[in-house]
């Protein structure tokens, strides 16, 4: 596939504004790219956490430790198609799917506890998805 | 079925319904001029961003969305940092102010077009490690920390991330950069559950006089609890127990109790629970006949049965008040459970996730350990980790 590079050459300017030659259309793929990043950091977390528990206990097996890490695969590889702008509809998709997940414990959050304890990362957990797929709403430059 | 795989600790924390949890899933009062002044930041960027005018903002407005997003992560981090000092005395006050200070000056110099990737790394990063030492050292890490720190270390990742003036070495700087916030992300879980757990283990806290009751990340109890046990109390809590061990006494034969419908197909571990669903949705409570769960460690010839847990039914019923502060009833937060297979998959970790495939639950019902194995240092509560495992390695050999 033919792609049409939208970074513009470096040039002599201060350390500081040689960054402001990045094109618009580029900023929000780049920023989306560093969140989809962000994201899978968060669920090698998940992932570490959840081995641990399951050499722990065995409650749980393995299942959710390989789960955790399927995600970590389809995220990384999700955010190099977005720096790559490769078709982006996909990571749209599972940036919705895990908003869908957050939105669930955030509704069981609110139903089963009387308080707001524990929402504050919930609430990162939800604004991190939207954030990617507002991002990636506007049309896509290849 | 299921595991309790939640242990137990100390250094609880008062909450606004009376009951003691851990910090981890709430806010410290002291953070709270933190999060306000977040807020503020937050209305203010979004304020100037839209109305602001003249040179530097219209500078701010040429650059790059990830260099905007530094500025905006860099003033959330210094927000939180003048709320803490606002709410802090002497050294720490200080130590926040002048990293506020600092998270402003460095916003500046790249609105400014000045050198600044250095400075906000060095201070992003020298953020992290502060805290990490602050909470291993044993300040407990609550909603406000956790999450500013998850942000810094996203702001940190895109100063470390190339920009397109870097093209000769993009690659190998964004594979370092990933490697970095992964690194830094387990860092700063490693940091909080440490702290969480390490601070929940000391004997400080004075409201807890139990020599086995304890609290730590995930489990709640009533402050009611931390009360003075009456004798007659403490008679009612050895009664029960000595009903309990004597009937359940049968269950050391795993056979018995899959028969009498207990789930022990897949015991595994040193502390599973296996329950009964009968039992458990019988409207009976503290029946010491039936007891809602087993609890099994594997040992070297089999299932080893160590004592029971007793359960309310539902989430909203309080449990009997019969033995008072001696039974040391309790509930678990923010534990994650586990579509695949069903089963606890551990806690809501610091940055509000659970393993993919399982679904946070706030709350639990409350819930109640009897621990009938002959020669056990505490007939209720918690069972010493130290103790039980040293009576396995006992078996063993």
């Amino acid at each position: 596939m033919n792609q049409t590079s939208v970074v513009a050459e470096p040039a002599a300017l201060p350390p500081g504004l040689a960054e402001s030659r990045e094109a618009p259309a580029e900023g929000r793929p780049r920023l989306a790219a560093s969140l989809l990043t962000f994201q899978a950091a968060m669920y090698v977390v998940t992932a570490v956490e959840a081995a641990a528990m399951s050499a722990i206990s065995g409650a749980a097996g393995w299942g959710p430790v390989v789960l955790s890490l399927l995600l970590v695969f389809a995220l990384l590889r999700s955010a190099r198609r977005v720096r790559q702008h490769r078709p982006w509809r996909r990571v749209r998709v599972l940036e919705f799917s895990l908003l869908g997940w957050a939105a669930i414990d955030l509704a069981l959050a609110v139903f089963l506890s009387s308080t707001w304890l524990g929402l504050l990362p919930t609430l990162t957990r939800i604004a991190v998805p939207v954030t990617v797929i507002v991002l990636l709403s506007k049309k896509q430059v290849r | 079925m299921g595991a309790a795989i939640l242990f137990h600790g100390r250094m609880p924390m008062q909450g606004a319904t009376g009951e003691v949890g851990s910090q981890l899933y709430d806010l410290m009062p002291e953070h709270l001029p933190a999060l306000w002044a977040i807020g503020l930041a937050v209305v203010g960027g979004i304020w100037l961003t839209r109305r602001g005018r003249g040179p530097r903002m219209e500078a701010f407005r040429q650059l790059p969305l990830r260099v905007r997003a530094v500025i905006a992560l860099l003033l959330v981090s210094g927000a939180a940092h003048a709320g803490l000092a606002w709410g802090s005395t002497g050294g720490w006050r200080a130590l926040f102010a002048v990293s506020a200070a600092m998270a402003a000056i460095i916003a500046l110099r790249i609105v400014d077009g000045k050198t600044w990737r250095r400075w906000a790394g060095l201070l992003l990063a020298g953020s992290l490690v502060g805290y990490w030492i602050e909470v291993i050292g044993g300040h407990p890490a609550d909603q406000i920390g956790i999450t500013v720190k998850a942000l810094e270390a996203f702001a940190l990742y895109l100063v470390l991330s190339p920009s397109p003036d870097q093209a000769a070495s993009r690659r190998f700087r964004q594979a370092a950069a990933t490697t970095g916030l992964v690194v830094i992300s387990i860092l700063n879980a490693t940091a909080v559950w440490a702290g969480a757990f390490g601070s929940a283990s000391g004997d400080t806290n004075p409201l807890d006089h139990h020599n086995h009751g304890t609290i730590t990340p995930g489990m709640v109890v009533n402050a009611g609890e931390m009360s003075e046990i009456s004798v007659a109390q403490q008679a009612e809590a050895d009664q029960l127990w000595t009903a309990t061990a004597a009937f359940t006494d049968r269950y050391r034969d795993v056979s018995v109790a899959a028969a009498d419908g207990y789930q022990v197909a897949n015991v595994a571990g040193s502390d599973f629970h296996a329950s009964n669903p009968v039992y458990q949705n019988d409207g009976l409570m503290l029946d010491p006949t039936k007891p809602e769960n087993l609890i099994y460690a594997m040992g070297p010839d089999g299932p080893v049965l160590l004592g029971v847990m007793f359960e309310t039914e539902g989430l909203r019923n309080e449990p009997l008040t019969t033995g008072g502060a001696a039974l040391d009833w309790h509930r678990h937060e923010q534990v994650c459970f586990a579509l695949t297979p069903p089963g606890l998959a551990g806690l809501v970790d610091p940055f509000g996730n659970c393993p993919v495939g399982s679904l946070a639950i706030p709350t639990t019902n409350s819930m109640m350990h009897v621990w009938t194995l002959q020669g056990a240092p505490t007939k209720f509560g918690d069972l010493d980790e130290a103790w039980k495992q040293e009576y396995l390695d006992n078996l063993e050999s």
